[in-house]
């Protein structure tokens, strides 16, 4: 929609604009364009009679002031309900690179060797669930979610341990950020400015009335490991999501994973060309994930309370798992793949870390 | 257990002819909890209502019976006066003698509840208008209002959409309109709040044909919805008359005129879940239990249906506490003697019902509420395919669960703790149910779900 009004926007239209503007009187707008102007827009009542004395009843017109003006009336509105609690929203996953073998669909990539992971989780809370379910505050969560995935300045913030691979980011890097559609078109502000991440969050705030805001971000940009043996490739990531609660789009919830796995094997490069196992990974991945968000799952190993331990769990989400526990059955699914060729053998398949998020939690 | 379980459920379903008393009781609770913040205007009422908690005297007010009762709620955006618009009707009803005044800050609370062991968050009010007795709840999220209709808790028969003449509809009128559609609202009243802060009146019509517009879309009736405009906080604070008060008396009729009755459980047909089964020698089978609704006569003639079985039959007798009654109606735990039938024609699980009232299900639709671990349920997800049993009435029932068609990718798609979800239920054996019916799932000994029927998708 803005970018239509981008197209119409004519260096003419802009001295009309203000020439109008200045001379508009209080005169009666016509019922019908505010109704029309409406349609096009999710404005508010009063704001689209607003745009349409600015323009001089003028739809098109009035479409550009709204575009430049929403962002402002977010802001005053973001203002006045910044004390009100916000607990509901979406959690939502962006991934750009899978990592490891996500050349197979036949992309362009140059080779397995060069892909790294790439992706993001964010969340983003409203007042209401009814909010959180219209698809205006979902197309805006996955469009953080995918901005956040591409930032690419990696900004890992003081508390998150050096090992970690995926950062928490830093809200205001993200909040003044270039929005990124993640279906394509990009946002454009009337002046042909890019649209911000809070300038966009102010529009939606402008249309549903609700306060909303941008509580937590992460995101993991990891290039490829380098490899130690000359054969080439003996080591890959995939990075790997689930949802749960999602409503149109699959990648977006009530708690979301958004996990990071490793897979070890002389014989890695081999395994490229074989489709059969790409599927069964994925199939793999997404049981892991399920584990993740579906059990009270704290860590990937080590102390915790019962049951918070990924490794100690027995992998109720995957049918062939036969009642063992998760690192028992990864040890097993690599042995049966052919990653290693006995069980002493190291390497395999390991689940690096994750980042499992539900809406409205407490957090540390 | 068990049986205490279904105490509950058959409790829930006699709900709109008992509803009444007890929701006045819960009013009144919630009353006397909250008096410290009330004004001392208030006291003597307080007094007096306390007392008719908990034994009736002489002056207290009567709970009056004779109008029917009706269950409402108010949904809309948070900014466009919901609440006040209920702290509104209550305060014009409370003038003409019909309510208890329950102010804004009351209301607004939308304290946790406890129903059936369900958490849900709602505020609830009652006012009387000339012809009805409402019960009105107002509650924060979609979540809440789906867990009050699956439950039961106070399932909304109606509804009064509010929306502000600033603004007119917003992007989630739709999910607003949805919800109603989802907990079977069939009729909204609309009340366009804050016309004071609009001087055009243009406005207000654009606002009315928006919302007959987005009405109709929804298949809502939106060229003959009562809306009516006005500004509760005007009546709230007692100014602007025409604007106030009596904009609030007009939505009241409005919603008194427009708005169905549900029909009262002893209005339908006859229909009595069997409990039990005995043999008496020289006069023949005795089948036991609670009628749910409408009324039978002896010499009747009735079905029995359930477990693939719908045998015609006549009632040659009526029974309670071992004294022969020429009538019973629901809610009478009552015993009845059915002609021709042997003993082992029928169980614990069949239901005796008024020929062609009810039909026996083998396959259907529910809304279903899976209880979180706090609430006693489950720790873990479950997936499609998952059977445990269902306690619908005196029956259960082994079900499996399937995604409803057009689920994305249904293999994958986990059902957790605290979830509402649509699910199709496929039945071991048919019983006899309706769109509306509730049940109760269990596994082991944990109640893991609460659901009600909202499609039939197959008869046995």
């Amino acid at each position: 929609m803005f970018s239509t009004i981008r197209i119409q926007r004519t260096p003419a239209f802009h001295s009309t604009f203000h020439r109008l503007y200045s001379s508009a009187p209080d005169s009666k707008v016509p019922i019908k364009l505010v109704a029309e102007l409406r349609k096009l827009t999710s404005v508010s009542l009063s704001k689209a009679r607003e745009a349409l004395t600015a323009s001089n009843h003028d739809v098109q017109g009035a479409l550009a002031w709204l575009s430049q003006d929403l962002s402002a009336t977010g802001a005053k509105k973001s203002d006045k309900v910044k004390d009100r609690t916000a607990n509901e929203g979406l959690i939502g996953v962006s991934i750009l690179s899978k990592g490891l073998f996500s050349d197979q669909a036949g992309n362009g990539g140059k080779g397995i060797a060069g892909r790294g992971v790439r992706g993001a989780i964010v969340e983003l809370n409203c007042e209401t669930d009814f909010v959180a379910r219209n698809e205006l505050f979902g197309q805006l969560v996955q469009d953080i979610a995918h901005t956040c995935a591409f930032v690419s300045e990696i900004a890992p913030s003081p508390s998150s341990p050096a090992s970690s691979l995926i950062h928490s980011y830093p809200l205001e890097l993200l909040e003044n950020a270039p929005l990124l559609s993640s279906v394509g078109a990009s946002h454009h502000t009337s002046s042909g400015n890019y649209k911000s991440v809070i300038q966009a969050i102010q529009e939606v705030i402008a249309k549903v009335g609700e306060k909303i805001v941008l509580r937590r971000a992460s995101n993991i940009v990891q290039p490829s490991p380098p490899s130690s043996t000359p054969s080439g490739l003996d080591l890959g990531l995939r990075l790997s999501t689930y949802s749960h609660g999602s409503l149109k789009i699959p990648t977006q919830g009530r708690i979301s994973a958004l996990s990071v796995l490793a897979l070890k094997s002389p014989r890695l490069a081999s395994f490229q060309s074989n489709p059969q196992f790409c599927a069964d990974l994925e199939k793999l991945e997404k049981s892991l994930n399920m584990q993740i968000v579906g059990f009270p799952t704290k860590t990937v190993r080590g102390q915790g309370e019962e049951g918070s331990v990924l490794y100690e769990q027995p992998f109720d989400m995957f049918a062939q798992s036969e009642g063992r526990n998760i690192e028992d059955t990864l040890r097993a699914w690599a042995l049966e793949k052919g990653l290693i060729e006995n069980l002493n053998e190291e390497g395999g398949i390991e689940v690096l870390e994750f980042a499992k998020w539900s809406v409205g939690e407490d957090l540390d | 257990m068990f049986r205490t379980q279904l105490a509950t459920s058959r409790a829930v379903a006699r709900r709109l002819y008992s509803s009444r008393a007890t929701q006045s009781l819960f009013v009144c609770a919630r009353t006397a909890s909250r008096q410290p913040i009330q004004s001392a205007h208030s006291l003597p009422k307080y007094g007096v209502r306390v007392i008719r908690r908990g034994y009736a005297e002489a002056a207290a007010p009567k709970f009056d019976r004779t109008k029917p009762f009706m269950n409402i709620g108010t949904i809309g955006h948070v900014d466009h006066g919901k609440t006040t618009l209920t702290a509104a009707i209550t305060k014009v009803m409370a003038d003409r003698g019909g309510a208890q005044f329950t102010d804004y800050a009351e209301i607004d609370k939308a304290p946790e509840e406890k129903a059936r062991g369900i958490t849900i968050n709602s505020a609830h009010v009652e006012y009387e208008t000339e012809n009805r007795h409402y019960g009105h709840i107002d509650c924060p999220g979609h979540a809440d209002y789906i867990k009050n209709m699956i439950t039961g808790a106070a399932q909304m028969d109606g509804a009064i959409i509010v929306v502000s003449a600033t603004d007119g509809q917003m992007p989630q009128t739709r999910e607003h309109l949805l919800l109603a559609r989802q907990v079977g609202i069939k009729k909204l009243v609309v009340f366009i709040n804050k016309v004071d802060m609009v001087s055009d009146p243009e406005i207000l019509d654009l606002v009315d044909m928006e919302m007959r517009d987005v009405l109709s879309h929804y298949n809502f009736d939106g060229e003959n919805t009562p809306i009516i405009k006005g500004s509760a906080l005007a009546a709230l604070e007692g100014r602007d008359k025409e604007i106030g008060e009596d904009k609030i008396v007009e939505l009241v009729k409005a919603c008194d005129e427009w708005l169905e009755l549900p029909a009262r459980d002893l209005d339908k047909p006859f229909l009595l879940p069997v409990e039990d089964v005995f043999s008496i020698s020289g006069r023949g089978t005795v089948a036991t239990g609670r009628a749910e609704r409408g009324v039978c006569n002896k010499g009747d003639e009735v079905e029995i249906i359930g477990f693939g079985d719908k045998i015609k039959t006549v009632l040659t007798g009526v029974e309670m506490f071992h004294k022969e009654l020429d009538r019973g109606q629901a809610g009478d735990n009552m015993g009845v003697l059915l002609r021709g039938v042997k003993r082992e024609q029928i169980r614990r699980g069949h239901v005796i019902a008024a020929p062609g009232s009810i039909k026996a299900a083998k396959k259907f639709l529910a809304q279903i509420y899976v209880l979180t671990k706090d609430e006693g349920g489950r720790y873990t997800p479950f997936m499609e395919n998952y059977s445990p049993t269902m306690f619908l009435r005196t029956a259960n029932i082994t079900t499996r669960f399937k995604w409803p068609e057009g689920t994305e990718d249904p293999e994958n798609k986990m059902i957790m703790p605290g979830d509402n979800v649509e699910l199709i239920c496929t039945l071991h054996h048919d019983v006899a149910a309706d769109v509306g019916t509730r049940f109760t799932l269990r596994e082991g000994n944990k109640t893991i779900g609460t659901g009600i029927v909202t499609k039939i998708l197959e008869y046995a």
